[in-house]
């Protein structure tokens, strides 16, 4: 079934079926809807103004947006350097000038309450950075209440860092944004890691890139009982390149969710986005993805892919991928695929000698490891590979 | 007396109630090569994809015999480890499935089957290289995914290695020369012919002789409306090459 309106209505009655934390749903809802997230009468083409929402409830400083930033960028940022916080802030050697960690709570004041000065207590961090290839791993357990994590990260020219945030919500919900700047031909990597998620929680990525850099993003969700990935990115330098690769697994009555809004403001850039679900029972997952390609933007070449494994009759793949080109000179191809397995590989697969329930393992876990395989590191692959063979076999 | 390797026997095939396959009977002996040609619509494809157990078809009546023993009753993976094998003519994609690592599993699985030890990743590794030779295949399609990405001449090269690493008893090439160039037929061509011994069969589809000039045949049926309608030796297939299959239908 493809539903292609995705609004607060389409949300409330995802949330409403969950059991968990029902009272820290409903102030989740009533944010998101006090923050102007449009309703179906009247929603907007780039389907939910999330930077109005984070602009609103958080702030810091960044020092070398300039670089790269179009006005549009510089506004946004500027708006936030308004509202200065007093971050808790880590210096890192090298490349990564500087990350900022943290939280606002919803309980103190304003729309979303003030920042904390402190770090937060559910913020861990778990691994330094390293001199010739920061990596950074960020460990977020949401335990109770509704949370919210900034991480500012700038890459300068010739950087090439790694950032794993892995996500966890016992009985809190949570939400986690990421600014980030790359100057030009710099590299980042975000791997983005969420399991037995029982409560809310929402991963926001806001960057812009310089020319020649490089954005990988993986996302691995699993048991997530509401989660949405929503990234931003202005790729507003030539030669860049940004990749998104994400899978979500869910079941029950879970929800998974990925947002993009990918623009293309000069030419000669690329973005390809790979967005995989598989789903259970009354499980529903969404897509929404926007390419934006600005009138200058020749040359541009970008891929959006939405394929969708529905293994029960009831479950929900949701699926809007959009293209708003102005450019003549572009590539840009999209697709979604929702169904159940197909019957073609498995029947080649049994052609070789597999029995037919090995032909099904050996499909999904192919089905997932096209996304795992892009994370960053390759025992956190193999381990993740584990945990999803262990959720499609049960 | 030569030993019968495949024989079927007056062959039912229906796809959601439409015949296909309309009382074909075919023998092939143990180290013989057969072509099997003929119009579109025909059913030679049906006829290789039945042979391999495709759950769309339903055999109506009939009988497939392999070394005597029924395959009707066999699911596809059986009929793959008693020694079938198939060779798309349209060679299935699987993102995510690593080639060398669905292809080690392939073989350990028929390993198993035969009572013989499996292979680890590193013994594969240097077991597989000469059959990559022979296909004329670079070892770094084992690390993509299975035929993902791969051109036509890509794939087919990748079912005449997995043929060659499986060893079966019968190979069936669903018009294995259809978009490759005269380079690669020749390699997928050379590579059958070293593939030939007394104990395996092919059973080869094609549309065209050019094929057959590099794998020589031994026997060549003309199929049209679900059934064999003639059998010769090489010459029939220059034959239709020159005239084309309309004198046949006439004639026959």
């Amino acid at each position: 079934m493809i539903i292609t309106q995705t609004d607060t209505e389409t949300w409330f009655s995802q949330i409403e079926k969950h059991d968990h934390g029902a009272t820290e749903l409903s102030r989740f809802i009533a944010q998101l809807q006090t923050l102007g997230i449009p309703r179906k009468e009247q929603e907007m083409w780039r389907y939910a103004p999330l930077p109005a929402l984070f602009e609103k409830i958080t702030a810091s400083r960044l020092g070398h947006v300039k670089e790269v930033a179009t006005a549009e960028d510089m506004a946004m940022f500027q708006e936030i350097e308004t509202n200065v916080f007093v971050p808790a802030t880590v210096l890192a050697p090298s490349s990564f000038q500087r990350l900022t960690l943290f939280s606002a709570s919803p309980k103190k004041e304003g729309p979303l309450g003030a920042a904390s000065p402190t770090p937060p207590s559910g913020i861990q961090r778990a691994a330094p950075f390293e001199e010739n290839h920061p990596s950074m791993k960020l460990n977020f357990n949401f335990i109770e209440g509704w949370q919210q994590h900034h991480v500012v990260v700038n890459a300068e020219a010739g950087a090439n860092a790694t950032l794993q945030l892995n996500l966890a919500a016992t009985s809190g919900a949570g939400h986690v944004l990421v600014h980030l700047n790359l100057a030009h031909t710099a590299k980042v990597h975000i791997d983005i890691i969420g399991q037995a998620l029982n409560a809310p929680v929402m991963v926001t990525i806001r960057a812009v890139q310089g020319n020649n850099g490089h954005l990988n993003v993986v996302s691995y969700v699993q048991d997530s009982a509401w989660f949405m990935l929503d990234l931003g990115n202005a790729i507003n330098g030539t030669g860049s390149n940004m990749t998104l690769n994400a899978l979500s697994l869910v079941r029950q009555n879970q929800y998974a969710a990925v947002v993009t809004n990918i623009r293309h403001t000069i030419g000669e850039s690329t973005s390809s986005q790979l967005v995989k679900a598989v789903l259970y029972d009354t499980a529903t997952t969404e897509y929404n993805g926007a390419v934006y390609v600005a009138h200058d933007a020749q040359k541009t070449d970008s891929t959006q892919s939405n394929p969708n494994l529905v293994l029960s009759d009831t479950a929900r793949a949701l699926s809007r991928p959009q293209l708003r080109i102005y450019a003549d000179d572009v590539k840009c191809a999209h697709g979604a695929t929702m169904g159940q397995l197909d019957p073609e590989p498995l029947f080649y697969l049994a052609s070789r000698g597999f029995s037919h329930q090995e032909c099904i393992s050996i499909v999904l876990a192919g089905f997932a490891e096209e996304v795992l395989d892009q994370m960053s590191d390759p025992a956190l692959q193999k381990s993740l590979l584990a945990d999803a063979i262990q959720f499609l076999r049960a | 007396m030569k030993n019968t390797l495949l024989h079927i026997n007056d062959l039912h095939v229906a796809i959601d109630n439409t015949p296909i396959l309309k009382g074909l009977t075919l023998r092939i002996n143990a180290g013989e090569v057969h072509a099997i040609m003929g119009p579109n619509g025909s059913g030679k494809s049906t006829l290789s994809k039945v042979l391999a157990g495709h759950p769309a078809y339903t055999v109506t009546s009939g009988e497939i015999f392999l070394n005597g023993e029924s395959l009707l009753n066999m699911d596809p993976d059986e009929r793959a480890l008693s020694g079938i094998f198939l060779a798309f003519q349209y060679p299935v994609e699987i993102p995510g499935v690593s080639n060398a690592g669905f292809l080690r599993m392939a073989v350990n699985a028929k390993r198993k089957h035969k009572g013989e030890d499996e292979l680890d990743p590193i013994e594969f590794e240097s077991w597989i290289k000469d059959k990559l030779t022979l296909v004329d295949m670079n070892p770094e399609f084992l690390d993509r995914y299975v035929n993902h990405g791969f051109s036509g001449g890509e794939k087919k090269r990748n079912e005449i290695l997995q043929m060659a690493a499986l060893s079966p008893q019968l190979a069936i090439l669903d018009e294995i020369d259809s978009g490759l160039d005269i380079d690669a037929l020749r390699d997928v061509a050379r590579a059958v012919n070293t593939l030939r011994s007394p104990d395996r069969a092919f059973l080869i589809i094609t549309h065209y002789q050019r094929l057959l000039t590099d794998i020589v045949p031994d026997i060549v049926h003309i199929m049209a409306n679900g059934r064999l309608l003639t059998s010769g030796d090489k010459s029939l297939a220059l034959e239709v090459e020159e005239k084309g299959y309309d004198w046949l239908l006439e004639t026959v």
